[in-house]
């Protein structure tokens, strides 16, 4: 069902990672980054050290003829930018023997400055590396690294809309690289496209944090000179900005980067808000349909209007990302309840039903349905209806009596997975009368998730009226299904021959099933192609 | 870089003062260059770091029976620890010389840094020192010729009796052990 990095490709990317650094020759960090995201920072330590003594004898100074004006101990050579604050040079740092970017800021300023220097202190590849702040012949500047790249402003300009896995990349950088603004006390305050570069060589570097400062100063000053459109609704309505925020604009750049679009058309603030709250926007989902839900769902989080709805941290989102990013191993299914079918962008599930009436007492009425997640409620889902990666999936049960339901799953690679009862969660028995849903009540936001994990899914539902014990010592080895939020989808699930059950752990599950007041349904999915 | 520094060494304990000058004139260009990446700011001017590192490589020759104490490994490694003794002396001497600070003039940046600090940043440097302290003394060694001074293969290999490849190897293992430590401390 997944391909497990292999500890051997591991150890040998290590062992070139170690080996380049050694040599001085650059290294493949996004291989390394994938593979073992892990050491790649260590590796960034001792990349970066060997690269600093290495910058003393390397550098080459500049010409005096080249040079425009000196701004403290830099010579300045080109301007590169202007913008709000002021303008950006190039220039030539004589002490660092390298060339820096120059910030000039329009007018001499002590505010800010105490911020800088702690910028200054922040080092993390996706950070831009502030080297010093200071005040020169009446001008407040400050000089950081120069990157040389584009902005992902003009990079979806330039070539369109990104592809998952570039996007994930940049999030999770960005995520982290929040992760470690937010720890040193600041925020950023200007999330956007336009505010990240990425370097010829694929770094994405987190620049400008010219709107951003001490979050507790935020708290009180209320400063807003952000970008509007990627302003939350509370920020609008007064908020300071904040770490949620930094989390929203990071969301908004995420579905930039996906659809080339953001999601409210409107540009300045009131009618920002108005669209906001009418809730007329863009769905990533509608953009880009063949996107996983997983991602989708946690780019649209990242932009809820309710702060509490979006991840709890930039540590958290970057975690995420990461986890989607990587290529899907063992761990990576308990996340998702259910692991469907699939490669491929329309995914075609048949789902064969079949009932096996054992002998139950006459008394006992059962009936099982699976739900579909919409948005309206929860959908039956009919003989013939379509599936697609990413559909959430409910049970729902009724039994005119107490019953000990569960409800088991095997995979194609023979991985089984208790989906029911959860760790935490509703519990057996399960009571009688009213129709339940599975897995976590009428209720619950959860749901089964149809990942494309597996070329063939097949589930076991049994319902009994007495414990199992037996069952239960069989099912004490399986791995436990977690409950994990998710959203949406689109398949197919169509009548087919009765079902055999072909995986090995549900067949011996099967066997123990003696009772004879036990009634089991059997589904099986498989993608068409 | 023909005769390794082990044979110098043994020349000047002999009295040979023609070693003592080789010796000289082959760690001060590393010494020198190591110390401008390690310098705080503000003693960062040429002329007084050129000055601190002949002093310190001076007295260092001269003091040969503290590098026996010390136990063996390599000169190298030994002179680059007396150096960071004096940078750290330096820096506070200079913080005990703050006494105010004019705002206009004054760079805002971390003065106290020196261009590696400034460019890896304090803390992932403060956890790269804490991990290669930590190490054994000949792994120490390898990374300080290779990573610090810029030594070539060969150059280490004459310092440590080993073929270049066999350099090479070392290095990039003690480079994974130095890994595992930082990403230890880090846990």
């Amino acid at each position: 069902m997944s391909t497990v990095i292999d500890k051997q490709d591991r150890d040998r990317a290590l062992g070139d990672a170690f080996r380049a650094i050694a040599d001085g020759t650059p290294l493949d960090w996004r291989g390394l980054e994938t593979t073992d995201p892990g050491q790649a920072d260590v590796l960034h330590l001792l990349d970066d050290i060997a690269n600093a003594y290495r910058a003393n004898v390397d550098a080459p100074a500049p010409q005096n003829s080249d040079v425009l004006f000196r701004w403290g101990g830099l010579a300045v050579e080109q301007r590169l930018g202007e913008g709000s604050y002021g303008e950006v040079w190039r220039a030539y740092d004589p002490w660092l023997g390298r060339y820096v970017a120059l910030k000039l800021f329009r007018r001499a300023s002590s505010g800010g400055l105490d911020e800088a220097r702690r910028l200054a202190r922040l080092r993390h590849r996706s950070v831009l590396s502030v080297y010093g702040c200071g005040v020169h012949d009446g001008r407040t500047g400050l000089w950081s690294e120069l990157i040389e790249g584009r902005t992902l402003a003009d990079t979806v300009a330039a070539e369109g809309a990104f592809s998952r896995e570039e996007a994930l990349r940049v999030g999770r950088d960005l995520a982290q690289a929040l992760a470690v603004v937010h720890a040193a006390g600041l925020v950023h305050g200007d999330v956007k496209a336009e505010n990240v570069m990425r370097e010829s060589g694929g770094r994405i570097v987190l620049m400008d944090f010219g709107a951003g400062g001490d979050e507790r100063l935020f708290a009180s000053r209320r400063l807003i000179s952000a970008t509007p459109r990627y302003l939350p609704p509370e920020v609008l309505d007064g908020a300071p900005l904040g770490i949620a925020s930094d989390i929203y604009a990071l969301g908004m750049l995420l579905f930039f980067l996906l659809s080339g679009k953001l999601p409210y058309s409107a540009t300045d603030a009131a009618a920002l808000r108005e669209q906001q709250r009418a809730g007329d926007r863009l769905h990533l989902r509608d953009l880009r349909p063949e996107l996983d839900v997983a991602f989708c769902s946690a780019v649209e989080s990242c932009i809820a209007d309710d702060p509490r709805q979006r991840p709890p941290s930039a540590q958290a989102l970057g975690t995420q990302l990461s986890e989607l990013l990587a290529p899907p191993a063992q761990s990576s299914r308990r996340m998702s309840i259910v692991a469907l079918a699939a490669a491929g962008a329309a995914l075609v599930a048949v789902a064969a039903l079949a009932l096996w009436p054992r002998l139950a007492p006459p008394t006992w009425e059962n009936s099982v349905r699976f739900l579909r997640v919409e948005r309206a409620g929860d959908v039956e889902i009919a003989a013939n209806s379509t599936l697609r990666v990413g559909d959430r999936l409910r049970l729902s049960l009724r039994s005119s009596r107490d019953a000990w339901v569960y409800v088991l799953n095997e995979d194609a690679a023979g991985n089984a997975t208790v989906l029911f009862p959860l760790v935490n969660g509703m519990q057996n028995p399960l009571h009688g009368g009213a129709a339940l849903t599975l897995p976590g009540g009428a209720d619950s936001t959860l749901a089964w998730e149809v990942t494309a994990d597996s070329a063939r899914e097949e589930f076991v539902v049994i319902s009994s009226l007495a414990p199992l014990p037996a069952l239960d010592g069989e099912l004490a080895a399986w791995q436990r299904a977690h409950a994990a939020d998710a959203t949406r989808a689109v398949g197919a699930i169509v009548n087919a021959p009765a079902v055999q059950v072909r995986g090995e752990h549900l067949r011996r599950v099967l066997s123990v099933l003696d009772a004879d007041h036990v009634r089991v349904w059997k589904y099986t999915f498989v993608h068409a192609d | 870089m023909s005769v390794p520094t082990e044979q110098l060494l043994r020349r000047i304990r002999e009295g040979e003062s023609a070693a003592r000058q080789a010796l000289y004139e082959r760690c001060l260009p590393l010494l020198t260059r190591w110390a401008h990446g390690r310098m705080p700011a503000p003693a960062r001017d040429i002329a007084d770091t050129d000055d601190l590192v002949q002093v310190t490589l001076l007295r260092a020759l001269s003091h040969l029976e503290e590098f026996q104490a010390n136990g063996s490994g390599s000169f190298l490694a030994y002179l680059r620890q007396i150096l960071l003794n004096e940078v750290r002396a330096e820096l506070r001497r200079r913080q005990r010389g703050v006494t105010k600070v004019d705002i206009e003039t004054q760079v805002l940046a971390d003065d106290s840094s020196s261009v590696v600090e400034r460019l890896v940043g304090h803390e992932r440097l403060l956890a790269y020192e804490k991990a290669l302290a930590a190490l054994d003394r000949r792994d120490q060694e390898l990374i300080v010729m290779r990573l610090e001074f810029g030594m070539s293969y060969n150059e280490i290999g004459l310092e440590v009796d080993a073929e270049p490849n066999t350099v090479r190897m070392r290095v990039t293992r003690a480079l994974k052990v130095v890994a595992d430590r930082i990403a230890a401390h880090q846990e």
